[in-house]
């Protein structure tokens, strides 16, 4: 390891609005390193990454690159630098081809180019990541999900980056994807390049990582080697306590009569039908890698996913909603997995979202009553520590759990279907989400 | 005959737009005898010099992802001043200012729209009244002419028999933005930011370069049309040309563009154009009412939507139909499998 | 929206808390204009009176009533609808004709009219007008709601309704005499001489607001327009809401048609065509105003109250620059420069309150 690191974050604080994202937060790494950056989500890895990428300049705290000061203007400017990230959200442009999307902006796009001569260009990387098989004429939406990632990361390489963050690559990729990037991390860690990677999956973690570097609350720890830490170890230093007594008790469930019966319910995209039993005062967990099916059967119960067949039984009734609308009208609510793309509605009132779902019951004959509507929602607010007069377009996603949960509340509901609730939500406020609900129960 | 049915495929709207202009011309041709001649060919493509300057700018503003509402003032603007300083500065240099002025104010707006992050549609629509103004005050409320007559004529020399120096600048327009978009590098910014305006930006694509570009170029054509137009015959009203943003949209929708963005090119611009021209031009062999040719057009639009729907539902069954088929082939694939997992879970 | 308490938990007086939600640039240009404009209308003769105001405001009240049934539309997140100048248009052409119609005239034949068969002749006109905006607004609505784009559908749909109107009249002007029952609405005033378009430009905008924000089909706009996918997932779908927004849109645009031509007692599918006011066509000035407003063009934000606020203010521009003896060129120079500021300063604003996240 180099004497003077490549890249080096000291002090680093950033708040938005009332939202402290870091404060006084510290970052560094060597020269041929991979360095494992780690974290809850809420922990501050989304905001350190974007301000080592120059997304971001609303910081305050030092920022040295090859030993000198940096200050950069825009991300195009950290990346002629030799800094590049790959972020979560896909960045590619599905109405343009593979090969013109890695050659899209930055410093090696040539000016005057002809599609065909971009896909010779394109070739060799898109061999790098594996997808060699892959024509570069080809248009980006017609990739799977996997491969488009990967395509993304072979647009990074292609710019030749000193320094390369890779923030959670392997989220939707299947084992095999999920392999090749391993490899290709560990040859550009042979090369002399420097991966930053950010990642939940603590066996990739582990398998690729020099040292590793823990996010939170904002704040961070001294990086440890990889090999002087295990799993519980490294969990222990994310959470900053043991994990055991987070969630409260079990409670006994009798399973005499199923609430909720789902029989031969076969969403798209899955292999076969699937049927299973939940029982009133449950909770259910559904485990399963990426496409598995989890989100699928959700989808598929919530109204949202089409489905070649199936029922549910609830309360004596069978059904199939093909429209949410028609699942929350039996009783259904679901919670989903992207909560900014239709869990909120971001820009009104937090008591508006609370109600949505459940306008019928707060309002007197069309128009909105309200004495229902401000107690009902208060209450509920109230339950999940939010403030209900405030606008959602500060709040973290972690909140936007509880907020899109409640409004079923006073429809009397039992069942609720999330999937990865947990997802953009610190810890803490699941486990209180969970105590509330099984308090209703 | 394979290549060409995968080219179909690939290019759904961009065929279906080549049908379309076959259909509207041979109907005509067939219906109309006078309608297959010479002079009806010069005719059309001296419609096609404004209208296709128009319907080209519309598309890229609309494979951009954005529109140009200000197009037709722009336009009323350039000829405005053309013909009115004609007389003082020569016909060279005042269409020269004309130019300069309407690509200016092009690249103005698309400088704001991409510094204030606002839809195009938004600012366009208090411009297209702001350039109103302007032109009002440049023309003195009055409709203005030219005193010398001898460069309309000039502008519509026939040449080759169906052109004139007018429809061949513009086609050389068309060939010089078509080159532009496909073989460089800011014409595919231009079509990323339209495609997936988030993810361009997050590429790294600096939102004003191609906005600027495109507005500019907006600008030009809108100016080079009023130029055309002033110049062809000899007058220009402060408050005409506004016809020429509903016909540049339809053209560019008929051409294939698609309205969500980062989809057409200049070819498909240039056929829409055709088609909306060679309908406008057999209408006025039928002694049709230009009522009549609104209607003709709200419903060739109307059926180049259907089509495009079309298209896009049948594209999501497809896919629909691909996973399905994918699910099925993998389940047969895996049977054996599936029974061992269910026999031990059992 | 944002809080009125610093965050050291203090309550913030109006001055504090605009400079800190606003940029400077923003208060100086909005500052700015307010003294230009506060000047103009305490320099120019007439404007402070009670007679101008009420002109300000009749002026505002047909395109204003056409903008309110578009906010609708807008806030849902369907953008605008491009074709309710055809709509207009294919409207008066429909009231004109029945209000002229042999059949539709109603009392002993050669008789003067009596207040009942004027009565008739209006609402069998007028009713039927509303029916057939009503089935324009839905067809469109449909479209655009089963997926259909928002821009292109009313733009195809315009040029049909313009056709049909055409053909139906023949591009000829339809006329009928005088007395009739629309001269209530066109030049009638029941209250003192407070014109009756007025008052029903005021009840229009007042029930607009009211039902935007008390009922649930209010509510319901403004969420699928904020965020159609959750629209979606809590159970309010935009298909719904595409109808009913655009049949408001279509009934305001229709309901504008009939008084216009109670006032001329005539039609012509031309009448809402480019020379309507003299600053451009009835529909971009229709989406100028919902613009001032300050709605946002992507749904969800913005209200009715705010779109008539910016149809008086637009009229009370143009009014100013009448009264100071401007030309035409001016006045819409003038009409122009407005729109284009308030569209920069709501850009701004929004701007700097987004860059917060």
């Amino acid at each position: 390891m180099a004497a003077q690191p490549l890249l080096r974050l000291t002090n680093i604080s950033r708040h938005y609005g009332a939202i402290q994202a870091l404060r006084g937060a510290s970052f560094e790494i060597g020269r041929g390193e991979v360095m494992g950056l780690v974290g809850e989500n809420g922990a501050g890895k989304s905001t350190m990454v974007k301000i080592i990428g120059g997304f971001d300049h609303g910081f305050t705290g030092e920022y040295f690159y090859d030993g000198e000061v940096r200050h950069f203007k825009s991300p195009t400017v950290a990346e002629q630098v030799g800094i590049s990230i790959a972020q979560q959200e896909l960045s590619l442009i599905p109405t343009l081809s593979v090969a013109e999307n890695i050659f899209l902006a930055g410093d090696g796009v040539p000016v005057f180019a002809s599609r065909g001569y971009l896909a010779k260009k394109a070739k060799p990387f898109l061999e790098e990541v594996g997808l060699g098989h892959v024509d570069p004429l080809r248009n980006t939406a017609r990739l799977s999900v996997g491969e488009q990632h990967l395509v993304e990361v072979a647009r990074l390489i292609a710019h030749n980056p000193q320094v390369l963050i890779l923030d959670e690559p392997t989220a939707a990729l299947g084992e095999t994807d999920s392999i090749r990037i391993l490899d290709m991390v560990n040859r550009l860690k042979e090369g002399g390049k420097s991966v930053i990677y950010v990642s939940h999956r603590m066996d990739e973690i582990f398998k690729i990582c020099d040292r590793i570097t823990v996010l939170r609350d904002g704040e961070s720890q001294a990086p440890r080697a990889a090999a002087d830490m295990d799993v519980n170890s490294l969990v222990e230093l994310m959470l900053g306590f043991e994990l055991g007594d987070m969630y409260p008790k079990r409670k006994p469930v009798t399973r005499s009569a199923p609430a909720l019966k789902v029989r031969k319910l076969w969403p798209d995209g899955i292999l076969e039908p699937i049927s299973f039993d939940v029982y009133p005062g449950e909770i259910l967990g559904l485990a399963g890698q990426l496409g598995s099916g989890t989100s699928e059967i959700l989808g598929a119960i919530a109204g949202s996913t089409r489905t070649r067949g199936g029922t549910l039984n609830y309360k004596g009734k069978d059904f199939l909603p093909s429209r949410p609308k028609e699942a929350i009208e039996h009783g259904i609510a679901y919670c989903s997995e992207d909560r900014k793309y239709d869990g909120l509605f971001l820009g009104r009132p937090i008591m508006e979202n609370l109600s949505a779902p459940a306008l019928e019951t707060t309002s007197n004959r069309g128009f909105l009553s309200g004495f229902i509507y401000v107690s009902a929602t208060t209450e509920n607010a109230v339950k999940f520590t939010v403030d209900p007069k405030r606008v959602p377009r500060f709040t973290r996603s972690c909140v936007a759990l509880p907020i899109r949960a409640p409004p079923s509340w006073w429809r009397r509901q039992t069942f609720r279907k999330s999937p990865t609730c947990r997802t953009g939500s610190s810890v803490s406020t699941a486990g209180s989400w969970l105590a509330n609900w099984r308090w209703k129960r | 005959m394979q290549r060409i049915k995968q080219w179909v495929t690939d290019n759904p709207d961009l065929s279906f737009a080549i049908l379309l202009a076959i259909t509207v011309y041979t109907f005509f041709a067939i219906t109309e005898p006078l309608f297959f001649t010479h002079r009806t060919g010069f005719a059309i493509f001296e419609r096609f010099a404004v209208l296709g300057l128009v319907g080209l700018a519309l598309t890229l503003c609309i494979i951009a992802g954005e529109i140009d509402l200000s197009i037709g003032s722009n336009a009323a603007l350039a000829a405005v001043i053309t013909v009115r300083f004609t007389d003082d500065w020569g016909a060279i240099n005042a269409l020269l200012v004309a130019l300069a002025v309407a690509t200016s104010i092009g690249a103005i707006q698309g400088y704001f729209i991409a510094y204030l992050r606002i839809r195009a549609i938004v600012l366009t629509v208090g411009t297209l009244m702001l350039l109103r103004g302007v032109a009002l005050f440049a023309a003195e409320e009055k409709t203005v002419m030219l005193t010398d007559f001898r460069i309309p004529d000039f502008i519509s020399t026939k040449m080759l028999g169906y052109f004139s120096p007018a429809s061949l600048l513009v086609i050389a327009m068309f060939v010089l933005v078509g080159l532009f978009m496909t073989y460089t590098r800011y014409g595919r910014e231009i079509y990323a930011i339209g495609g997936a305006r988030k993810e361009a930006l997050a590429s790294g694509i600096p939102l004003q370069r191609p906005m600027i570009i495109v507005f500019a170029i907006s600008g030009f054509c809108a100016g080079l049309g009023g130029v055309i137009i002033g110049l062809r015959s000899g007058t220009a009203q402060a408050l005409g040309l506004q016809y020429l943003l509903l016909a540049g949209t339809v053209a560019a929708f008929i051409g294939g563009v698609s309205i969500l963005g980062g989809k057409g090119g200049v070819i498909g611009a240039a056929i829409g154009t055709l088609t909306v021209n060679f309908l406008n031009t057999g209408l006025v062999f039928n002694v049709t009412p230009a009522f009549m040719v609104q209607l003709y057009l709200g419903i060739l639009l109307l059926v180049v939507i259907m089509f495009q729907t079309g298209s896009r539902v049948f594209d999501e069954r497809q896919r629909r139909k691909l996973l399905l088929d994918d699910v099925d082939r993998r389940r047969s694939i895996w049977s054996d499998k599936i029974a061992e997992i269910r026999g031990q879970s059992g | 929206m944002t809080d009125a308490t610093a965050p050291s938990g203090q309550a913030l007086n109006i001055i504090q808390r605009i400079t800190r939600d606003y940029s400077p640039l923003v208060i100086a240009m909005v500052s700015l204009f307010l003294i230009v404009f506060v000047a103009g209308a305490v320099l120019t003769d007439d404007f402070l009176t009670w007679f101008n105001v009420k002109t300000i405001i009749r002026d505002a009240a047909l395109v204003g009533i056409m903008a309110i049934g578009l906010t609708f539309v807008t806030l849902s997140g369907n953008f605008f609808l491009l074709s309710m100048k055809e709509i207009a248009a294919l409207s008066i052409i429909c009231f004109a004709t029945l209000m002229g119609a042999e059949w539709n005239q109603w009392g002993a034949p050669g008789a003067d009219p009596t207040t009942y068969s004027l009565a008739m002749t209006f609402l069998v006109a007028f009713a039927a007008t509303m029916v057939i905006a009503t089935i324009a607004g839905a067809l469109q609505g449909a479209l655009v709601g089963l997926g259909g784009n928002p821009i292109v559908v009313p733009l195809g749909a315009a040029g049909l309704f313009f056709g049909i109107g055409s053909w139906w009249s023949d591009n000829l002007v339809v006329s009928y005499r005088r007395p009739h029952g629309a001269e209530w609405l066109g030049t009638g005033s029941f209250i003192g001489d407070i014109p009756n378009i007025t008052v029903a430009f005021v009840i229009i905008a007042i029930v607009a607001e009211l039902t935007l924000r008390y009922t649930t089909f209010g509510r319901q706009v403004y969420l699928v327009g904020a965020n159609r996918a959750a629209g979606r997932a809590t159970g309010h779908e935009n298909f719904g809401m595409a109808i009913k927004c655009c049949i408001i849109a279509s009934l305001c645009a229709a309901f504008v048609a009939v008084a216009f031509s109670g006032q001329v007692s005539s039609a012509h599918v031309n009448y809402f065509s480019s020379e309507f006011g003299s600053s451009g066509d009835m529909t971009i000035m229709v989406i100028a105003i919902v613009m001032v407003g300050g709605n946002s063009i992507m749904g969800g934000y913005g209200s009715t109250l705010r779109t008539s606020l910016a149809a008086v203010f637009i009229s009370s521009i143009d009014n100013m620059m009448v009264l100071n003896g401007f030309n035409s060129g001016a006045r819409v120079l003038a009409v122009g420069l407005m729109i284009v500021f308030s569209i920069v300063v709501f850009a701004l604003v929004r701007r700097g309150s987004r860059s917060v996240e």
